[in-house]
C-alpha cells in the first residue's frame, strides 16, 4: 500500500460526514498535526509549548499576508513571482521614510505615514503588473519575473545597496506589541461563537448541510482552544497576527461571498467562458494584481517591523513560500479552484516545519532539502485525491 | 465465419452508477455498423473500452477481435491489435506539420530500418516522401509540409484516418465526426468513409445524425440506458423506428413556431454590417436584417459562412473591426463589449459549451448566477444567498435540469442538462434579443425537443431571437424566417413556408453543387 493509499484509509472515516469533501482538504490539516505531534515528542515537550506556539505565530505572519495574496492571483491561473522583490521595495521606502525622512520622531502618525507608504507603493506595483497582464494580454509569469527584477534593482537604488535601520518605536511595535492575554481571550471567544453560529445560520438557510457546519464547528472549537492555550499563555495575540489574520479574514470574505470573489472563480475556471458571460475579465485582473502588490507591501511593514530595520535582500525566496504554501493548501495551479482556507493550513505547515526542524536542530541545509520534498508530495497527493 | 468483433456481455460501472449494463452485439468483417444512443445510453464508454482507454480487467465480460481475446492495456496497444478511434475532438499536434503527425508515433520512425538507438534522426526528405505517397494512395490533397493548425476541420479529420491506415487499422471507429463539418465537407468524408469500406474496413459509426447512418451503415445498434436493445437492418427500418428504440417512446415529428405576425416597428435593425479581422481580411460584409420581437429567424450557412461571427460581432466579442448601423428599439447602439451588450438587454449564447461556455469544474448554481450576479448583490457588493438559492431553483424547475444539488460541477451533468444550464445562464438575465450559436449540438433528443420548447416560449413571450445551426432540419422546425450566409454575405431572407433542406442549400453552397442531392 503506498503512503497516499494508507493516507486515504486513516482518512476515510471522516469522509462520511460531509458527501462531497474531498480528501484533498484533509491532508494539510493531518500533515500539521502529524508534525506537530512528531515535533514535540522530539523536542522533549518544547515543541507546543505557548512560547514557542507564539513564536511561531509571529514567524508565519509574512508568508500568510503574501500567501493569501497568492491564493487570489492563482485562482485566476496567473503566478506573481515578483512578490519578494515588491516586498523588499516597500519595505526600504517605509524604513527610508522613518529613517531618513525622520517620519520615526512623529510617533504614532509617522508609522501610519509609513504604512501607507508601503501600501502604496507594493499597490503601484501591482496595478504595473496588472496592467501588463490584463491589457498588454503578457503571461502573468514573465511580466511578474521581470517585475521582480525591476524591483529588486529598484530596492538597490534607492537604498544604496546598504541596510537602512533602526525605524521609530511606533512602527516597531507592529512586531513586538501584544494584546493583553485577558482581552485576547475574549476576542478569541467571541470570534469562535461567532463563526460557529455563522456556520449554523448558513443551515437555516439551507446553504449548506448540518453534517458539515458539525464538522466545522468541531474544528472551530480545536482551533480556538489552541489559540487560547498559544496566546493567552504568552503576552497575548501579537499584533502582526492580528494584521495578518485581518488580512486572511478579508480576503475570505472577498472571495466567497461577494461578486469579485465569484468572478476570480470565474476567470481560473474558464477565462473564454467568463468573457462571454459578461464577466469584466480585463478589470478584475488588473484589480487582483493590484491587491497581491498591497498585501506584498503589508508583508513588507511585517517584515520591516520584525527586523526593525530594511536590508536590500529582504523577501529573498518569498515568492517560492507563498506559492508553496498555496498549492500545499490544494489551490489549483491551474485556477478555478480552492480558497484561504487551504492557503492557511498551508502556511501553518510550512511554518511548523521550519520552526519545528530549527527547534529539534536539524541543520538548515537539510531543512531546505526537506521542504522541497514535502511541497511536491503535498502536490503529488492532491493530483491523486482529484484524479479518483 | 467467426465475426470480426465480438462483445459478450460488458458491463461497466463508475462509482456505482452502471454506465454499461449488459452490451452483446457482434460486428462482421468488412461491415459497417452504426451505434446509437441518447446522451448517457454508454456509446463512449463502449467505445473507450474497445480503444483501450479502459484496460482489460476493468469491466465485466469479454472482448473479441479477430477471434482472439482482446486484452489492450492502452489505446497504443489498441492500435497495435489494430483498432483505430476518431475522437470526437481531433487528436492531432496543431504545431507539427501533417507528416509529422502522420508518422510521429511509428514504432521504427525515419531511419527505414529497426533501430534501438534511441537517438534517432528524423530523415525529413523521408518523412514528407513517405506522408504524400500515403496521402495519395488515398486520394486526399493535403500538403504533407503544412503546418495541421491551418487546415480545416474536415482535413484534419482525413489526417487522422490517413493516420489509421498507414497503422493498417482493421476496425475503425468514428466517433460523432461530422459534428464540426459543413454539409461539402460530409459529402467527402463520406466518399473516403465509402472508399474504406471497399478496402475491406471494417467501420463503427457513431452519430446523432439518423441521415448519415441511413445514407452509410449497414447495420443499426442501439443502445439504451448501458444495454443493446435492438439490432436493426438498416434495408428493413426506417428513422422513426430507429428513434422510437433509442428514446424508449415514440417522438412525434413536429414544429415549435406558432402563428406570429410582424407588429410594429423591429426590435433590431441591423444595416450594411460590416466586420474585418485584424489582418484586414473581410470576414462579414453589407449585411441587412431586422428582427421583431417574438420572432425566431434561423441563420443558415456552411461552415465558415460567417454564421457564428455575425452572432459575435453583434456583441462585440469578435476581433477587429466592425462596420455598419445596429439600432436596438429605433435607437442606434454602439457598444464594444459583451458587458455593455448584455446591459443593453442583448444576450449571447456560445456554440462550445465545453470551451466557451461553461465553468466545468464549478457548481449548477455558480454557472447559472455568474452573469447576473449584478442584480443580487446587497451593501458592499456582497451576494445574497437566499436570492441567489431562489433563481437556480426557480431556473431548475423551467429548465428542468437534473442536478443533486447546486454545488455539483458541471461536468458531471449530462451534455442535455449542461447545455440547459448553459442557457438558463442567458435566460436568466431576461433579455429582449437573444443570440443563440447551436443550441442543440451534440445533445440527445429528449433534451432538444427540451429546447425547442424553451425556445418557443422566449418568442412568445416577446423575445427576439437569432439561432445559428448546422442542423437544417432544426431551422425548418423550429423559425419563423431563415436567413442564409455564404462567404460572408447574406445571400438570402426567407419566409419559413414551403422551405426545405434542398431551397436552403441552394443559396447556402451557391447554385451549382446544390442541384446534386446534398446530404445533410
Amino acid at each position: 500500500m503506498s503512503m497516499a493509499e494508507s493516507l486515504r484509509w486513516v482518512v476515510l472515516p471522516v469522509r462520511g460526514l460531509g458527501k462531497r469533501v474531498s480528501i484533498s482538504q484533509w491532508v494539510p490539516l493531518i500533515a500539521l498535526l502529524v508534525c506537530a505531534v512528531w515535533f514535540n515528542y522530539l523536542s522533549d515537550g518544547a515543541f507546543l509549548t505557548s512560547r514557542n506556539l507564539s513564536n511561531l505565530s509571529r514567524q508565519v505572519c509574512v508568508n500568510l499576508t503574501l500567501a493569501v495574496g497568492m491564493t487570489v492571483v492563482i485562482l485566476t491561473s496567473g503566478i506573481d513571482l515578483s512578490v519578494g522583490s515588491v516586498l523588499a521595495l516597500s519595505a526600504m521606502i517605509a524604513a527610508i521614510s522613518q529613517f531618513h525622512g525622520d517620519w520615526a520622531s512623529l510617533g504614532a502618525l509617522g508609522a501610519v505615514g509609513s504604512i501607507a507608504l508601503a501600501l502604496g507603493v507594493g499597490g503601484a506595483c501591482g496595478a504595473v503588473t496588472g496592467v501588463a497582464v490584463s491589457r498588454l494580454n503578457i503571461t502573468p509569469f514573465i511580466v511578474t519575473l521581470g517585475m521582480m527584477v525591476i524591483c529588486r534593482g529598484l530596492t538597490l537604488i534607492v537604498s544604496g545597496a546598504q541596510a537602512v535601520a533602526p525605524i521609530g518605536d511606533s512602527l516597531g511595535s507592529l512586531s513586538s506589541g501584544y494584546l493583553p492575554p485577558w482581552p485576547s481571550f475574549a476576542l478569541i471567544t467571541l470570534l469562535g461563537i461567532a463563526l460557529i453560529s455563522g456556520q449554523w445560520w448558513a443551515v437555516r438557510q439551507g446553504t449548506i448541510r448540518a453534517a458539515i457546519a458539525t464538522k466545522r464547528s468541531l474544528l472551530c472549537i480545536a482551533a480556538c482552544g489552541l489559540a487560547v492555550h498559544t496566546f493567552c499563555g504568552y503576552r497575548g495575540i501579537p499584533a502582526m497576527v492580528f494584521i495578518a489574520a485581518f488580512c486572511a479574514a478579508s480576503v475570505w470574505v472577498v472571495l466567497s461571498f461577494t461578486r469579485f470573489g465569484r468572478f476570480v472563480y470565474a476567470i481560473g475556471g474558464n477565462r473564454e467562458a467568463a468573457e462571454l458571460s459578461g464577466v469584466p475579465v480585463r478589470r478584475v485582473l488588473g484589480l487582483v494584481y493590484c491587491l497581491m502588490g498591497a498585501l506584498a507591501g503589508l508583508g513588507g511593514v511585517l517584515d520591516l517591523a520584525r527586523v526593525n530595520g530594511a536590508v536590500p535582500s529582504a523577501g529573498e525566496l518569498a515568492e517560492l513560500d507563498a506559492i508553496a504554501a498555496v498549492v500545499i493548501g490544494g489551490t489549483s495551479l491551474m485556477g478555478g479552484a480552492g480558497g484561504v482556507a487551504g492557503t492557511l493550513m498551508g502556511v501553518l505547515l510550512m511554518g511548523v516545519l521550519n520552526n519545528g526542524m530549527s527547534l529539534v536542530g536539524i541543520s538548515e541545509h537539510y531543512q531546505k532539502v526537506f521542504k522541497g520534498l514535502v511541497i511536491v508530495a503535498a502536490v503529488y497527493l492532491d493530483l491523486r485525491s482529484k484524479r479518483k | 465465419m467467426t465475426p470480426l468483433l465480438q462483445v459478450n456481455h460488458i458491463a461497466k460501472s463508475f462509482g456505482g452508477i452502471a454506465a454499461l449494463k449488459d452490451v452483446t452485439f457482434e460486428i462482421q468483417s468488412g461491415e459497417c455498423v452504426a451505434l446509437v444512443g441518447e446522451n448517457g445510453a454508454g456509446k463512449s464508454t463502449l467505445m473507450k473500452i474497445l480503444s483501450g482507454v479502459w484496460p482489460a480487467g476493468s469491466y465485466e465480460g469479454e472482448v473479441h477481435f479477430e477471434g482472439r481475446l482482446l486484452s489492450v492495456r492502452s489505446p497504443l496497444e489498441a492500435r497495435l491489435a489494430g483498432i483505430s478511434i476518431i475522437h470526437q475532438e481531433l487528436c492531432l499536434f496543431p504545431d507539427l506539420s501533417v507528416a509529422e503527425n502522420l508518422l510521429l508515433t511509428e514504432e521504427y520512425p525515419y531511419s527505414g530500418k529497426p533501430s534501438t538507438n534511441l537517438a534517432r534522426w528524423v530523415h525529413w526528405g523521408d518523412l514528407n516522401k513517405k506522408a504524400s505517397l500515403l496521402l495519395e494512395s488515398l486520394g486526399f490533397s493535403i500538403d504533407p509540409g503544412a503546418t495541421v493548425g491551418s487546415l480545416s476541420v474536415a482535413q484534419r479529420q482525413m489526417i487522422e484516418i490517413a493516420r489509421a491506415v498507414h497503422h493498417q487499422a482493421r476496425l475503425l471507429i468514428l466517433d460523432e465526426p461530422t459534428s464540426a463539418l459543413s454539409s461539402r465537407e460530409v459529402e467527402q468524408l463520406f466518399k473516403i468513409l465509402f472508399d474504406m469500406k471497399k478496402r475491406g474496413v471494417t467501420l463503427v459509426y457513431i452519430s446523432h445524425k439518423l441521415e448519415e447512418i441511413f445514407a452509410l451503415a449497414d447495420r443499426i445498434v442501439v443502445l439504451r440506458d448501458g444495454t443493446a436493445v435492438k439490432q436493426l437492418q438498416v434495408s428493413q427500418t426506417n428513422a422513426a423506428e430507429v428513434v422510437r428504440e433509442m428514446v424508449g417512446r415514440p417522438i412525434l415529428e413536429k414544429t415549435y413556431f406558432g402563428d406570429w405576425v410582424s407588429e410594429g416597428p423591429p426590435l433590431l435593425e441591423i444595416e450594411g454590417l460590416g466586420h474585418t479581422d485584424r489582418r484586414g481580411g473581410e470576414v462579414l460584409g453589407g449585411i441587412d436584417l431586422q428582427v421583431w420581437p417574438g420572432e425566431i429567424v434561423g441563420v443558415a450557412g456552411l461552415m465558415g459562412s460567417g454564421r457564428s461571427e455575425l452572432l459575435r460581432s453583434l456583441v462585440g466579442v469578435l476581433p477587429g473591426q466592425r462596420a455598419g448601423d445596429v439600432q436596438l428599439d429605433g435607437k442606434p447602439v454602439q457598444w464594444n463589449s459583451l458587458r455593455e451588450a448584455m446591459d443593453a438587454g442583448i444576450a449571447f449564447v456560445p456554440e462550445d459549451r465545453k470551451k466557451d461556455g461553461l465553468f466545468l469544474d464549478l457548481g449548477v448554481g455558480f454557472n447559472f448566477t455568474v452573469s447576473i450576479l449584478d442584480s443580487m448583490t446587497t451593501l458592499l457588493k456582497r451576494i445574497d444567498a437566499s436570492k441567489e438559492a431562489d433563481l437556480i431553483s426557480k431556473l431548475k424547475e423551467r429548465l428542468h435540469v437534473k442536478f443533486a444539488d447546486s454545488s455539483q460541477p458541471v461536468k458531471s451533468l449530462s451534455g442535455g442538462n449542461q447545455q440547459k444550464v448553459l442557457l438558463g445562464k442567458m435566460v436568466a438575465r431576461s433579455p429582449r434579443v437573444l443570440l443563440l450559436d447551436e443550441p442543440t449540438r451534440g445533445i440527445d433528443i429528449g433534451a432538444k425537443a427540451e429546447i425547442y420548447e424553451l425556445i418557443a416560449e422566449l418568442a412568445r413571450n416577446g423575445v427576439a431571437l437569432l439561432v445559428v445551426s448546422s442542423e437544417l432540419p432544426e431551422l425548418l422546425a423550429l423559425c419563423h424566417r431563415i436567413v442564409v450566409l455564404r462567404e460572408g454575405r447574406l445571400v438570402a431572407d426567407l419566409p419559413n413556408q414551403d422551405l426545405n433542406q434542398e431551397k436552403l442549400m441552394v443559396f447556402a453552397a451557391g447554385a451549382p453543387q446544390a442541384a446534386e442531392g446534398v446530404r445533410v
